[in-house]
């Protein structure tokens, strides 16, 4: 099934979360932090909600877990109103990260895991074993079980933050900038990690960020938030992109937002380019024939275990005495086949002679990518957009107005 | 220097008696102060106004001078245990109750979010999360009561309170004859060495009470 597919079948999912006419006014404020909010949140789906600072994201998300309670509205958990129950047990039923992730530096990681389940007076082996299923969930080696926070670095204890909110098994998680506090490096594999995490558990999420393009990445669905929680737009990462109901979200959504869609498409999902391989224990001469037969002038060589080695061209090639593991340049720009486009683009820009290589997560072989290859799949895209651009501006906005709608805006 | 060893030793059943009445009295003050300092450290900590005024006066009852305060209590709580303990509690509860203010307001207000958001209730948080984290804070106020209480306990001779101030006491009203130093110096060793036991066990508490995780 295609990405689109999927993400169209969540149309028909069952609303996991409703909020109804939510407003919240702090006292001794003027404005409401939130004012007339409605939104449904489909069961398995990541909305994210994205907004410039102040514009009550946070506290719309607090307002799911009621650690903010609301001055008025109803809020919805898997049907039932839950506006007005125990505030203790309705969080008990919704894990919480946050950017802080705040685990309990004084407890091991394992007790830190176990808050929730222990509340929920699980029997003892019964956490044990939920302890041990989460560390290899979020991959973390079952040794850290009695460590201490401070032990671990922030990824760890980002992914920790992420095992304890699940500890219970709860269907809603609420995730407050929680990749906010690290390194870019460690964000982008935390992210990726947490989207491959999500294929499995499927948990109905609720994330804000203030970063349109961790939005985009991360997000089934967007709410773009204006001045006190207003739905600017409420639609899948394509539609934004492709079709921003409003200046608002033009301009938030910045500049380059073709370019941001590529994030969009993963290297999975488009044809690898033909390209000549051969082994490291080859001889001289099937390199040679390799590369003459592909015409293509260069022939990556892999080891016994399908991993890129080195690039080598005929130059290399031309005296049998040069080992083929050293001749040549080594192989690098390589990049996973969940990686997406816009990552790949990246690599290639950057790479020797603009390829990039596809290994899957064992580091095996699996195809190039050029600029070639690249170039068809974002031809596949531009339809749509000249569509876009050829339909009257009227027509554009009324049928945003109603995506909107359907999105849930309270209007 | 031999003389006072040969006090010493003729005195030691007498001196050590002084000790334990000045152990105990001091100790049984102690308790007090953690329970109060610490329970009042935890109603008031939250809010600004009632943890100054907490502290305005606790810190006022420092600097009543000891002897005028016993002297005070006489006819209130007559002799003995009652007016020593009572004033003791008082010069006792300034660091327990500031640095229970200060050790519960330092803990990461991302940690105490994340454990409401998980569902503590308010009593869970203060006693899982809260008391535990501000626990190194709390004992280091504890030891600088020790010290304080321990020297003042001294004072309480004057109201026929327990404790090695009765030498001390006596040595200071016959200043000039033989035994006079000898009991003044048995008195102010008895109470350091009395002082550095109990510090060494609080230090000992704080490491065995205090979790890996928070220990530097």
């Amino acid at each position: 099934m295609t990405e689109e597919a999927i993400r169209d079948d969540k149309h028909t999912a069952e609303t996991m979360i409703r909020l109804e006419n939510l407003s919240k006014v702090f006292p001794a404020q003027d404005e409401p932090a939130v004012e007339d909010l409605s939104m449904d949140i489909y069961e398995g789906e990541i909305v994210v909600l994205v907004g410039p600072s102040g514009c009550g994201k946070t506290t719309t998300m607090k307002m799911i877990n009621r650690l903010i309670e609301p001055s008025s509205g109803r809020i919805f958990l898997e049907g039932e109103d839950v506006t007005k129950v125990n505030s203790d047990n309705l969080r008990r039923r919704i894990g919480y990260v946050i950017q802080q992730i705040g685990l309990f530096p004084h407890m091991t990681i394992a007790d830190n895991i176990a808050t929730v389940p222990r509340m929920l007076g699980w029997e003892k082996q019964r956490t044990s074993d939920r302890i041990d299923e989460l560390l290899e969930t979020v991959g973390i080696d079952l040794s850290y079980r009695d460590r201490y926070p401070k032990e671990l670095s922030g990824g760890q204890r980002q992914r920790i933050g992420v095992a304890r909110a699940m500890a219970a098994d709860p269907p809603v998680l609420l995730m407050d900038e929680p990749f906010g506090a690290i390194d870019p490096i460690t964000r982008d594999r935390l992210q990726d990690e947490f989207l491959r995490l999500q294929q499995e558990i499927k948990k109905t999420i609720v994330f804000v960020t203030h970063d349109i393009d961790e939005a985009v990445k991360m997000g089934d669905r967007i709410a773009i938030l204006q001045q006190r929680s207003k739905i600017a737009q409420y639609d899948t990462p394509e539609k934004i992109l492709t079709d921003p109901a409003n200046e608002f979200v033009q301009d938030f959504i910045g500049s380059g937002p073709s370019i941001k869609r590529l994030s969009l498409s993963r290297v999975s999902d488009i044809e690898t380019a033909d390209w000549p391989v051969a082994r490291l224990t080859d001889s001289h001469d099937e390199v040679r024939d390799k590369m003459q037969r592909s015409g293509k002038g260069y022939v990556l060589l892999l080891d016994d275990q399908d991993r890129p080695r080195r690039w080598v061209g005929a130059e290399d090639v031309e005296h049998d005495d040069a080992s083929l593991a050293e001749t040549g340049r080594p192989a690098v720009a390589i990049v996973e086949a969940n990686a997406n486009l816009y990552n790949t683009l990246d690599t290639m820009i950057t790479s020797y002679k603009g390829s990039a290589i596809v290994v899957d997560d064992e580091d095996r072989y699996q195809g190039v990518v050029d600029f070639a290859t690249v170039l068809e799949a974002i031809d596949t895209m531009r339809p749509r957009e000249q569509d876009r651009h050829m339909s009257p501006p009227e027509q554009r906005y009324s049928g945003t107005d109603q995506d909107l709608q359907t999105g849930g805006d309270g209007r | 220097m031999g003389g006072f060893l040969e006090y010493l030793s003729l005195n030691w059943d007498h001196v050590v008696e002084l000790a334990i009445g000045h152990a105990i009295v001091v100790a049984i003050s102690l308790a007090l102060d953690i329970v109060i300092g610490v329970s009042l450290g935890v109603l008031v900590f939250r809010r600004e106004r009632a943890a100054n005024v907490a502290l305005a006066i606790t810190s006022t009852f420092l600097t009543i001078p000891s002897f005028a305060l016993f002297g005070l209590f006489i006819p209130i709580f007559g002799l003995g245990y009652p007016p020593t303990v009572v004033a003791l509690v008082l010069y006792g509860l300034l660091p327990i109750l500031r640095n229970t203010v200060a050790g519960l307001r330092s803990v990461d207000p991302a940690i105490a979010e994340s454990a409401q958001g998980m569902g503590m209730n308010a009593r869970q948080r203060l006693l899982r999360i809260e008391l535990p984290l501000a626990w190194p804070v709390i004992i280091a106020g504890v030891r600088v009561s020790t010290m304080l209480l321990m020297g003042i306990a001294a004072i309480a001779a004057i109201v026929g309170g327990p404790g090695l101030g009765e030498d001390i006491f006596s040595g200071l009203a016959r200043v000039g004859s033989v035994v006079a130093l000898d009991l003044v110096l048995g008195g102010i060793l008895g109470i350091v060495v009395l002082a550095l036991l109990f510090d060494t066990f609080f230090n000992v508490l704080g490491k065995l009470t205090t979790s890996r995780g928070i220990r530097d």
